[in-house]
């Protein structure tokens, strides 16, 4: 190339004479200073390049990178869906669907077209009126209507309305309704647990969304993913110890027996004797969880965990139970009840007839107050309030449900006589229905209590001893004697199958008396016997109509509870059927 | 030599440009599959809670007594008109 070149040079100098450096045109003299200037103004414009170049590629690099990225990058929230709360079986009780919240920036939505209004209204299912006075607003931004279907939603999208746009929100559902309401509890718009297991539960139902940057391009298309991706977490499943075939039996002969006796309200709860699970929990009034647009706290009242009462009668196996482990009687020891009237310092206990001398199996089945009382304070104080606080009465429970309340059992050191004699047959004292269908499974299991539990129980818990085995089985045998012939609770029995238990009646203490119309009937008792797999407890709120008595107003819907149940979960019959005798009303309750 | 070695070297080049090229081409379909699916899969899963749901609210106790007991005329067994046979070898 090189030799190509001179030649060529040598060629143009021969033809011209002269070479082309020598070329006088070129040899014009200018003045040094003129290159000097050029020359230094082009290193001073290269500096000046080379130094942005460095700013910018040094020193606001982060920055630039930044806004690059944000030009075509963005920033993904992946939402992440509430848990379903299923009953032990897995049936849906509460679950979550998308729906869309509709929006409206009213200055951009008076220009639209008023049949777009129109028919924005309609699908909205509201007046025009109505819109209007939403979009009456100096706000830049109203909630048109929160938890839109989405095919709804995606037809008002379709109507193309400037200032109308839409965001995704969660809706929970409750396909159960009223039914198991007071057990699952509800979420608010923000798909936050407002009431019992979806509060009590909600760090574990909550999701955690995720996020992932990704490149989008110009039609908004996802190109690429950059950077990790941080996944979402859908909130934990929840699975309770409900059974919804026994919740929904519950709930109706609660519902039937309110509405029988004219009572103001009812509540009754079903626990698992071998694993402490509480099968059914069902109040009435009740309200449907799915619109509370008319919520009273009448309805939302959960009876059987925050309402504490008078428990009456039903606390009497448990002094008994005391007396019978310190073998200071057995169930066949005579004991001389008087009259019906028994006078303690100033006070007067009352049986409901005279009963003179019986033995303890017939101070159950009577239910003697005289009896009771004469058994209890054989024994000191201490021992009853102790009793009373390993069964849980009086302490706040722990079972993780919202608003489950104590109850209130006074110290010992401040009881009177006659509030020992009282609190042997369960007065002058306060407790839940759920505390006391718990301390049942003292005497329903081998003497041990368990704790409860509103989840599913995967394996038996262990029980702490309170009384011995052979107590406990002592007692039972008393309590199926109150449904047999001559007991308090004929009306109980279950054809079919061996039950027991113990009514109780309280006369409600309103305004420092106690009321002479206004009675708690409660029940809580065991089936089958032979081998008890339910407990059931009924409490009927002011029955106002000719039956008041917790036998009469109570044990009839635990009869016809514990039928359907042990039918339910195919419980095999443990009596001879040709042999029971049953009362009229009570077998017509199981029709 | 060096020329022949620069003419396969550059061959080699454009080989490896053009099958990055198809590379780059064949990770944005695979992408946008996999998007696909994925909003797929998230469709479905909506899809079968919605129908859990329906399960649930179609098989509500309370509705299934009331089609039985009205629709269908039937009424709840009672222990008295069950017959309870015992397996042979529990005897």
């Amino acid at each position: 190339m090189s030799r190509a070149g001179n030649q060529n040079n040598a060629r143009v100098a021969r033809s011209k004479g002269v070479p082309f450096s020598k070329n006088p045109v070129l040899a014009v003299s200018l003045p040094v200073w003129r290159s000097r200037v050029v020359l230094f103004v082009l290193f001073f414009a290269f500096a000046a390049l080379a130094g942005r170049a460095m700013w910018l590629q040094g020193m606001s690099t982060q920055f630039l990178q930044k806004q690059g990225e944000a030009r075509y990058a963005r920033t993904l929230v992946l939402p992440a869906t509430r848990g379903k709360i299923t009953d032990r079986d897995g049936q849906v009780l509460a679950s979550s669907v998308p729906v869309k919240g509709i929006w409206a920036n009213p200055d951009d939505v008076q220009n639209a077209p008023a049949d777009q209004l129109k028919e924005l209204a309609m699908l909205l299912g509201m007046t025009n009126a109505e819109l209007q006075k939403k979009l009456d607003s100096d706000r830049s931004f109203v909630y048109l209507k929160r938890q839109v279907e989405l095919d709804v939603a995606d037809k008002i999208t379709k109507l193309k309305i400037t200032g109308i746009g839409s965001e995704k929100e969660y809706k929970r559902f409750y396909p159960q309704g009223e039914v198991t309401t007071h057990v699952v509890g509800f979420t608010n718009l923000e798909d936050v647990g407002q009431e019992s297991m979806e509060l009590a539960q909600q760090k574990n139902l909550v999701g955690q969304p995720g996020t992932r940057r990704v490149i989008r391009d110009r039609l908004g298309h996802i190109v690429e993913d950059i950077g990790s991706v941080r996944e979402p977490h859908d909130g934990k499943d929840l699975t309770l110890s409900i059974d919804s075939k026994i919740q929904y039996i519950a709930f109706t002969q609660v519902k039937d027996a309110v509405e029988k006796f004219k009572a103001k309200a009812g509540a009754a709860v079903v626990l698992d004797v071998h694993t402490g699970e509480v099968l059914a929990l069902a109040n009435y009034p009740t309200y449907n969880p799915n619109d509370r647009s008319k919520l009273t706290g009448e309805q939302l009242r959960n009876r059987v965990m925050t309402d504490t009462f008078e428990p009456g009668s039903s606390m009497k196996p448990f002094p008994v139970v005391m007396a019978l482990d310190a073998k200071k009687v057995t169930p066949h020891t005579m004991i001389d009840t008087g009259n019906g009237a028994m006078v303690i310092a100033d006070r007067v206990i009352h049986d409901t007839s005279p009963h003179h001398v019986i033995d303890v199996q017939t101070v159950i089945q009577k239910s003697s107050n005289i009896g009771t009382t004469k058994i209890a304070m054989a024994m000191p104080a201490q021992d009853l309030w102790e009793m009373f606080t390993k069964l849980g009465f009086g302490q706040p429970p722990k079972w993780g449900f919202p608003g489950a309340v104590a109850g209130r059992v006074r110290p010992y050191k401040s009881w009177r006589p006659i509030e020992h004699a009282n609190m042997s047959f369960g007065q002058g004292m306060s407790v839940s229905l759920i505390q006391l269908a718990r301390a049942y499974l003292v005497l329903a299991r081998d003497g041990d209590i368990i704790p409860l539990s509103f989840q599913k129980v995967h394996e038996a818990p262990h029980g702490t001893q309170v009384i011995s085995p052979k107590t406990a089985a002592e007692m039972r045998e008393m309590l199926e004697m109150v449904t047999l012939p001559g007991g308090s609770a004929v009306k109980a029995q279950v054809p079919g199958y061996r039950v027991g238990g113990k009514t109780g009646t309280a006369q409600k203490f309103i305004g420092g008396r106690y009321s002479h119309t206004k009675y708690i009937g409660n029940f809580v008792g065991m089936a089958p016997m032979s081998d008890p797999r339910f407990i059931i407890a009924v409490m009927i709120d002011e029955p106002s109509g000719p039956l008041k008595y917790g036998g009469d107003v109570a044990g009839p819907v635990f009869s016809a509870l514990a039928a359907q149940a042990l039918r339910a979960k195919n419980v095999a019959p443990d009596s001879d059927l040709t042999h029971i005798i049953i009362p009229e009303s009570a077998a017509q309750g199981n029709m | 030599m060096s020329g022949k070695i620069n003419i396969v070297l550059s061959a080699l080049l454009v080989g490896c440009g053009l099958s990055l090229v198809n590379a780059q081409y064949q990770a944005r379909h695979l992408f946008i599959e996999l998007e696909r699916s994925q909003s797929q899969a998230r469709q479905l899963d909506i899809e079968w809670s919605q129908l859990q749901l329906d399960q649930s609210t179609l098989g509500k106790h309370a509705r299934i007594e009331e089609i039985a007991r009205r629709d269908l005329g039937m009424t709840a067994l009672t222990a008295a008109r069950t017959q309870y046979l015992t397996p042979e070898a529990s005897k």
